[in-house]
């Protein structure tokens, strides 16, 4: 039975989570005393324990690759990074836009919005099972562009003015989970690269 | 095992990771330098320093285990720098070595990077002698300590402002001498002749230093006389550095009475004040130890080094970043 090891962190709430086969075993986010925690060991050794696994178990590593925050974005990566190298395992690196669009979809376009460094914004849409398009660009850029969009769902951390708020900024490990079980396998040394600002 | 330590230096613009035994023979050793991502903004730039780091720490710690023929079953342990240094460079670092302890069944320890340069003399069969007066000089940091052993530290002073490496690059690029500004100045200043009149801030008094008001002098005089010769003005800028450096080693060793003079950081390279510190040594009667320059800027070496003192007095600290650590801390 495959057991797999998730952090997602770009929204700046970092969760880690286990899955056994098709079902999420264990996922700090909904553990209120770990919420938030940084501390990887900590959540990943309290995980492997309440679910009688040992770290060597373990045999698909994935990682949130963002955009969102840029610190706590890298350093989860930094540690997946170095799990994946201990364990010689790959880290399969995922954008946070592709999780949040598989989220939140239904039967429109979903529109996700999240901060960078202003005046400028993390903008993705998600249509037809898949990010369409993705853009670090201003954000009256990004609002032109969604003026054009009849109707549209939005996620992320960005209200727009005259929309409903933004359905939610994080995916659940459930959907993380099941996008990973639809995608073959990372190359034998992939590692998580964030997905970075263009600094000016 | 071969009992090593593997040492990860991530505080600053370096990536850099070591392999050392007990008796400070380093095994391997591999540094990989920003110096070329942060030249156009001269200075460091937090953020990318931090994603240089992310993308060759793993690289770097592969290559090194490689060099050496080593397994995670030859390594005693990990030593990480905790701090002081910049939280995003440091939490690179510091997340590598907690994964890497966890997946090899390995201990880690968060270093003081304070502590690793002190014990950079040690690395390659040097030695200190105890009790020491140390000065550590460099481009982030400017202290003085007395070390009665390995473990009891005494800090003695520190900058209240820039260290006296930031002065020199700073002044450096006042005279369009490009970076990194240590070695220029130097150079330059051999050619000039200290004329200048040039303020020694806080000579006088104490263990403090303040290097920002010469810094401003500088600017002062290049903007008041435009046509200055560059080797002068270098020359009266590292004259006055000199001067108060060896000022409060002079005072330091008055009052402690030590068996030997430590000079280590980046600066300790500077043949002006490998030549001051020697002539304050020699009047005191002590011995001057100076590491080479390979062990005097920032280096895993030294870090793993450092560990070796962490474990032999039962000590761990943990791996929460620590930006602002002092001396006095583990
Ligand atoms: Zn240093």
């Amino acid at each position: 039975m495959t057991l797999t090891l998730m952090l997602q962190a770009s929204n700046g709430v970092p969760a880690l989570a286990l899955g056994r086969g098709g079902e999420i075993v264990f996922d700090s986010s909904k553990i209120e005393t770990l919420v938030g925690s940084r501390d990887y060991r900590m959540l990943l050794e309290t995980g492997l324990s309440e679910i009688g696994a040992a770290l060597h178990d373990i045999t698909r590593i994935a990682c949130d690759i963002g955009p969102g925050g840029l610190g706590v974005t890298r350093t989860a990566a930094a540690f997946a990074n170095g799990l994946g190298f201990a364990l010689g395992l790959p880290v399969q690196a995922v954008p946070a836009f592709v999780l949040l669009g598989a989220e939140v979809v239904k039967n429109k376009p979903v529109v996700i919005l999240r901060k960078a460094a202003r005046p400028h914004v993390h903008f993705g849409i998600y249509e037809d099972g898949r990010l369409v398009d993705y853009e670090h660009c201003l954000q009256k850029e990004a609002l032109a562009r969604i003026a054009t969009i009849p109707d549209y769902d939005l996620a992320g951390n960005v209200e727009i003015v005259g929309h409903e708020p933004p359905v939610t900024n994080m995916a659940s490990m459930e959907t993380f989970l099941s996008y990973l079980l639809a995608q073959p396998e990372a190359e034998p040394d992939a590692r998580a690269w964030p997905i970075v600002e263009v600094l000016s | 095992m071969r009992d090593l330590i593997l040492g990860i230096e991530t505080s600053c613009d370096d990536t850099s990771v070591a392999l050392v035994d007990r008796s400070g023979h380093v095994a391997a050793i591999r540094t990989v330098s920003q110096f070329e991502i942060h030249e156009a903004f001269g200075g460091v730039y937090p953020e990318l320093a931090s994603r240089a780091h992310l993308e060759a720490i793993l690289p770097t710690i592969e290559g090194v285990m490689a060099d050496a023929s080593v397994t995670p079953k030859d390594l005693t342990a990990i030593g990480v720098t905790r701090g002081p240094g910049l939280i995003g460079s440091l939490l690179v670092g510091l997340s590598t070595a907690e994964a890497l302890s966890m997946g090899w069944n390995v201990p880690a320890y968060g270093v003081n990077h304070l502590r690793g340069h002190i014990r950079s003399v040690e690395l390659e069969s040097g030695s200190t002698v105890f009790p020491a007066v140390i000065m550590l000089v460099s481009g982030g940091h400017t202290l003085v300590a007395e070390l009665k052993d390995p473990w009891s530290y005494r800090l003695l002073g520190t900058t209240r402002d820039d260290s006296v490496g930031e002065s020199y690059d700073k002044v450096a690029r006042m005279l369009d001498l490009g970076m990194p500004g240590g070695p220029a100045i130097d150079k330059a200043a051999k050619l000039g002749t200290p004329v200048l009149r040039l303020p020694r801030p806080m000579k006088n008094e104490g263990y403090e230093f303040s290097f920002s008001g010469l810094k401003s002098s500088v600017a002062r005089h290049i903007e008041q006389h435009p046509d200055v010769s560059t080797e002068d003005m270098s020359a009266s800028f590292v004259a006055a550095c000199m001067d108060v450096l060896a000022a409060k080693a002079d005072r330091a060793l008055t009052e402690c009475k030590p068996k030997s003079l430590v000079i280590v950081g980046g600066v300790a390279a500077s043949p002006q004040l490998r030549e001051a510190m020697a002539e304050v040594a020699g009047k005191h009667g002590v011995e001057l130890c100076l590491p080479p320059t390979k062990w005097a800027t920032d280096n895993a070496a030294m870090i793993a080094m450092a560990t070796w003192d962490y474990i032999e007095r039962g000590l761990q600290p943990g791996l929460q970043p620590k930006p602002n650590l002092s001396l006095e801390t583990p």
